[in-house]
């Protein structure tokens, strides 16, 4: 079933959390809303699930079944306490008019195969607080998927477990996808799971969306300065407009991107293993003096600061690199981005957390 | 290795101990003691006589019945107002809130004044009532209505703060799962909660089996036919009868009792199924 969303606005009080938005989504696709706390993801896949009503604009589910069902697996499990796993799984079966229902007997296998699918097939008899995290959270998703949903909608499914139990449930929901092919739509704020799980990346911030691509596209070709910042690690340095190029003191670099306008200031990115380090000058290369290294890791995270304002900078140098260059902390060296993205200079975001 | 100080020292401890236990020696344990003691003073069968009295069992179904109608009323209201108070945001909650603590701040004997102002003889609807052979001040209705009233808030004050601790994803959850607002009142929302509903129906009847100032002002003490449990003890007691006051009175107590273990119990049931509330105030 696809998804059809347009120009959906909705306010709570004087706060804007979703402002003209539009989207479509396809049958089948598995797409996340990523974005920071307050950027609207959460409200947009509630109004998606009927949960919240829009100000203004309309949702359209088209090409399901006349019942149109959605699955919903909240990010808190929201499993009846008071039930055992079996009678959670039961329940959307159970509430069903008598002329849809199953019999006792259908209900039964139906939740048993869905535990089994979850790896649960054993936990039927107990009651959720006897279960672990990771494993309510499994209840929650065979819970949703009962009812044979033409949609599935999650709300940070992973949000509350920890890094490991979050790491592999990640990889099963791809899996589920992949085995299923039901049109999901899920909200993260983690760029990670985002980029690992989804097809298509929907990234949110303020209440618009920023960029709208695949996992590739989005990391490698940021739409804006807020996306590259919010997805993955990066490296921000401020300069002017000069003759297409970026004048960071004294420095002229060459850039990607829409260029802004002659004389304008401009920031510029770039991740930190596009940043090389070496010990003499080149052009369009920033002095820089090493402020710590940290060694443990694949690879060097070096901290730098610039020379010419005290711009911060990482830079991910391999251990090879490191064995020949011999650097040591407040040393002085050359940084040349290899590449550089520039947008028109925006305020930082004031989510810090998300700026590396 | 020093052992880090994490409690008083042991005298302080021990004074503190002591001095609960000789306050709740002598506010409770020995008037409580006294109470079975008085009344088996004269013997077994002075005791059972006592409340064989066809009097003392006319007072004993009063109370009873009195006792359930109000549970009864008082359960209806208390989901509806719980239900209100713990799951919505509406103007007038707080309002809501605070009416039903009046019961709490009113003394039952103003209560029992101001029904008696509404349906006494020469109340506001006294004389309609009259005029249609209804009778509510001196009658059932009437005590029945002044033990609703003192024991109100019990069921509403302890279901809201578990409603309200509930949230609202479970029954997102149920809706979402094609429930109807019915199915997930029923099957969801009032299950999640039943141990909170279960205390604040053992303290609702512990208070109406209890009740003596309202109903003393409505009921007009008409032996055999209006005096509840509580009533017909203090027209015993002022009568000189002792181990008949006693009596009923030990019966009384017991029920206080049993209310006592039953609230254990399903406190220790209820921990950990549900959230729990801060107590009732």
């Amino acid at each position: 079933m696809s998804i059809h969303i347009q120009d959906i606005t909705k306010r709570f009080g004087s706060f804007t959390a979703l402002d003209q938005v539009s989207l479509d989504i396809q049958d089948g696709q598995l797409v996340a809303l990523l974005g920071p706390s307050g950027s609207g993801k959460t409200t947009l896949l509630r109004i998606l699930a009927g949960l919240e009503s829009p100000d203004q604009g309309e949702t359209r589910f088209r090409g399901g079944g006349a019942q149109g069902r959605v699955g919903f697996v909240f990010q808190h499990y929201a499993l009846f306490k008071h039930m055992t796993v079996f009678e959670n799984v039961a329940f959307g079966l159970s509430v069903r008019p008598r002329r849809e229902r199953l019999s006792r007997a259908g209900i039964r296998d139906r939740v048993q195969e869905l535990l089994e699918t979850v790896q649960l097939g054993w936990a039927g008899p107990r009651m959720p607080d006897q279960l672990s995290g990771g494993q309510r959270q499994r209840v929650a998703l065979a819970r949703a998927l009962v009812i044979e949903p033409e949609v599935l909608l999650l709300d940070e499914p992973f949000g509350a477990l920890d890094t490991q139990v979050r790491k592999d449930l990640r990889r099963w929901l791809r899996h589920l996808h992949d085995q299923t092919g039901i049109t999901s739509v899920f909200v993260t704020h983690d760029q990670e799971e985002a980029l690992e799980v989804a097809d298509r990346i929907v990234v949110l911030n303020k209440g618009r969306i920023e960029q709208d691509g695949s996992p590739v596209e989005v990391y490698s070709r940021p739409a804006s300065a807020f996306v590259y910042q919010f997805l993955g690690q990066v490296n921000r340095v401020r300069g002017h407009m000069r003759d297409g190029n970026l004048e960071i003191g004294g420095a002229t670099l060459a850039v990607n991107g829409e260029a802004p306008q002659e004389g304008a200031r401009a920031a510029a990115f770039l991740r930190p293993h596009e940043l090389q380090v070496g010990l003499h000058s080149v052009p369009g290369a920033l002095p820089a003096l090493i402020r710590r290294i940290h060694l443990a890791g694949p690879y060097a995270r070096v901290h730098l600061e610039a020379l010419h304002d005290a711009t911060e900078l990482e830079a991910h140098v391999s251990q090879e690199e490191m064995g020949r260059l011999q650097l040591e902390a407040g040393q002085v060296i050359y940084a040349l981005p290899r590449r550089l993205d520039v947008f028109p200079d925006v305020p930082a975001p004031q989510d810090a957390d998300y700026v590396i | 290795m020093s052992e880090l100080r994490r409690t008083e020292p042991r005298a302080v401890r021990l004074a503190a101990i002591l001095l609960s236990l000789a306050f709740l020696g002598c506010f409770l344990v020995v008037p409580l003691a006294a109470v079975f003691a008085e009344a088996l003073a004269q013997g077994w069968r002075v005791y059972l006589a006592a409340l064989r009295d066809p009097e003392a069992w006319s007072a004993i179904r009063l109370t009873l019945t009195a006792t359930l109608a109000a549970v009864l009323l008082n359960t209806g209201f208390g989901l509806a107002a719980a239900w209100l108070l713990g799951k919505f945001q509406f103007p007038g909650r707080r309002l809501l809130g605070a009416l039903i603590d009046i019961p709490f701040a009113v003394s039952p004997v103003v209560a029992g004044l101001m029904f008696m102002l509404v349906f006494g003889a020469q109340g506001w609807l006294g004389p309609w009532l009259i005029g249609r052979d209804l009778r509510v001040a001196f009658a059932l209705p009437g005590i029945v209505l002044a033990t609703t009233f003192v024991t109100f808030p019990f069921v509403a004050r302890e279901l809201a703060p578990v409603f309200q601790a509930q949230g609202g994803e479970q029954e997102e959850a149920a809706r979402m799962l094609g429930a109807t607002g019915w199915q997930t009142f029923w099957r969801v929302s009032l299950p999640g909660a039943k141990w909170g509903l279960a205390y604040g129906v053992i303290l609702c009847s512990a208070r109406a089996m209890g009740e003596f100032g309202a109903v003393s002002v409505v009921s007009g003490h008409i032996r055999g036919v209006t005096n509840t449990l509580p009533l017909h003890i203090e027209a015993l007691y002022n009568e000189y009868q002792f181990a008949a006051a006693f009596a009923c009175a030990s019966l009384l107590s017991l029920t206080a009792l049993a209310t006592i273990g039953l609230k254990a119990w399903v406190g220790r049931r209820r921990s950990g199924l549900e959230p729990t509330p801060r107590s009732a105030p």
